[in-house]
């Protein structure tokens, strides 16, 4: 990211995703998880001013698409240390960077597709197409957080029934 | 923030900025972020069938000892990506060792297993549900569960029982059976009480000739004093407001102490031993013989817990219907002032009763820095409660004022030596 800054001319692009990264690096001892979830955030604020600002999205991409990973992996080692013990500890390291590995590849792969295919829509076609995004995501969300209302209720239910 | 909220935040606002501005490139940013979404919602944790089965190497134990809890969880359903088995410990033991979490993949037909080592002091401890977390692969999509473990639940840590020697009590009413209480009765026993006239059936040995000589026309024979056993009352004072709490201990722990040690010697000596528990509510142990009320009674202890409550705020309200007239109390009570009345009626009531009152003042002094205001304050506390219990002995009622600092086995006996010996031959109450 800090190279397509500097590519486009944007010093103060460039510097401020060092210092996002300086923080996310510093951070390491912290025991909370939401310093590296701002830093993602902040990261990602900074891609979408920088392909705002004609630096080339592949720059953009591919730094956002490094954050989401290191993010990733940075709250699989929290979980992991936050546990007294792990079973077989390898394996499961492993089958977890077998999906991110999974994730990052098709993501290179259709954000490569996107910013290299132009297609022209027309503007009712274009609003038509957002309209249907954001409804099936707003569905999405509803069902999972009925998914998780369930279960929490159910385990609160079973901690809090007599004779258990 | 939760992470899935955190990437559906960042979808939605680069697909909206992505659209406003008309920005291909915003769009392309939001792919990343709405395939992890994906994955994590496609490979959702499934529902969990899990059984679990918990043993404890001792059930019960005595304070201080230690237990290995072992808990093995199987998987009777669908493979689980990742899931984190995390065992509820009841709050005050401590883990002395092992592992009570643990995170693994658990293909169907998998078992994980746990052992964990607890100490613990007195009490009885219920373990409760196994919390079971299943994510997907990335962590973004959870189901939490609670599972009931089968086996072992509970585990009692019962108080330490000191061993005394025999305590000489005497009420006026006792039982039918044998035991080491004198009766005022004649009959067969040890200590001669008296003479009567000499009936058919009579040993020879047993006729006082010396009486018989100066009544020629007929013979005496001796009589002894009956020994027999009695009911004997203990009633432990729980109350808060009598019961210090410090960070290392609690008078009532002393009060625990004492009781278990006095119940197991009346036991031994084959009396008739109930308990009351007074405090938050009253835990009442109906009156028994032997082992098996020894252990009741241990029980109740474990059991036992510092409270208050309006209704039993005053030992006025402990109901002295529940213990047989004339038979011994012993109450264990860091006492106050106003238990005072009520002790006085008990006695006037023909209970016998000894009071052993682990010393409240001496207990807190221990962890005060002594300054002069302290110094004051502890010596206007200890004039109070001298001028208490000497009320206390003037109505008649022998107070053992236990500094529990010395240890409550030596404490009674130095005590029960320091009474004067007809007193302690006629016992405590005449």
């Amino acid at each position: 990211m800090v190279l397509g800054f500097l590519t486009a001319g944007s010093t103060f692009g460039a510097a401020s995703t060092l210092v996002v990264a300086l923080l996310w690096v510093g951070d390491r001892k912290l025991e909370s998880d939401w310093p590296h979830s701002l830093a993602l955030a902040t990261t990602v604020v900074i891609a979408a001013i920088g392909v705002l600002g004609a630096v080339p999205a592949g720059w953009m991409l591919f730094g956002v698409l490094a954050t989401l990973v290191a993010w990733d992996i940075r709250s699989f080692e929290r979980r992991c240390q936050a546990t007294s013990r792990i079973e077989d500890p390898d394996g499961l390291r492993r089958r977890h960077f077998r999906w991110v590995i999974i994730v990052f590849g098709l993501s290179a792969l259709l954000s490569g597709v996107a910013i290299t295919v132009h297609l022209n829509l027309r503007f009712w076609m274009a609003v038509a197409i957002s309209l249907v995004l954001l409804l099936g995501l707003n569905r999405v969300l509803i069902h999972y957080k009925g998914i998780n209302d369930r279960t929490r209720v159910e385990a609160e239910k079973r901690s809090t029934s007599p004779g258990t | 923030m939760g992470r899935f909220t955190l990437l559906s935040v960042i979808v939605y606002g680069l697909v909206i900025a992505g659209l406003a501005s008309l920005n291909g490139g915003l769009l392309a940013l939001a792919i990343p972020f709405t395939l992890y979404l994906g994955m994590g919602l496609l490979f959702r944790p499934p529902k969990m069938r899990l059984k679990a089965y918990r043993t404890i190497s001792r059930n019960r134990v005595a304070e201080g000892s230690s237990v290995v809890v072992t808990l093995i969880v199987s998987n009777e359903g669908e493979r689980l990506e990742e899931a984190l088995i995390e065992e509820q410990v009841p709050k005050p033991l401590p883990v002395l060792g092992g592992d009570t979490s643990l995170r693994l993949c658990m293909a169907p037909g998998d078992t994980a297993r746990l052992e964990y080592v607890l100490g613990g002091r007195r009490g009885v401890y219920t373990f409760e549900q196994i919390k079971v977390t299943a994510n997907d692969g990335l962590d973004l999509t959870r189901r939490v569960e609670g599972i009931a473990a089968e086996g072992a639940t509970k585990l009692v840590v019962l108080p330490d029982v000191l061993r005394l020697r025999r305590i000489p009590i005497r009420p006026r009413q006792t039982r039918v059976y044998a035991g080491f209480i004198p009766t005022r009765l004649g009959g067969p026993g040890v200590e001669f009480h008296g003479v009567r006239n000499y009936q058919i059936g009579d040993a020879l040995r047993h006729i006082n000739w010396k009486a018989s000589a100066r009544h020629p026309q007929s013979h005496f024979t001796n009589e002894y004093e009956q020994e027999r056993v009695a009911d004997v009352g203990l009633i432990l004072d729980a109350r808060a407001r009598v019961n210090l709490l410090t960070a290392r201990n609690s008078l009532l722990d002393c009060g625990i102490q004492a009781v278990a040690a006095l119940g197991e010697t009346f036991l031994h000596a084959g009396n008739r031993v109930g308990l009351l528990i007074y405090g938050h509510t009253f835990d009442w142990t109906f009156p028994g013989y032997g082992k098996v009320q020894r252990e009741r009674l241990i029980q109740a202890l474990a059991r036992a817990k510092i409270g208050d409550s309006l209704v039993f705020d005053k030992l006025e309200n402990v109901p002295t219907r529940l213990f047989p007239p004339k038979s011994q109390l012993v109450l264990v009570s860091p006492l106050s002032e106003d238990d005072l009345p009520f002790l006085i009626r008990l006695r006037a009531r023909g209970y016998h009763l000894l009071v052993i009152s682990p010393n409240p003042i001496s207990f807190e002094a221990e962890d005060l820095n002594i300054d002069l205001a302290v110094d004051l304050a502890v010596r206007l506390a200890r004039v109070e409660r001298r001028f208490l219990i000497r009320k206390l002995l003037e109505a008649g009622i022998y107070t053992l004022d236990w500094d529990v600092r010395a240890p409550f086995d030596q404490v009674i006996h130095a005590w029960l030596m320091q009474l004067p010996l007809w007193y302690r031959q006629a016992g405590f109450l005449t």
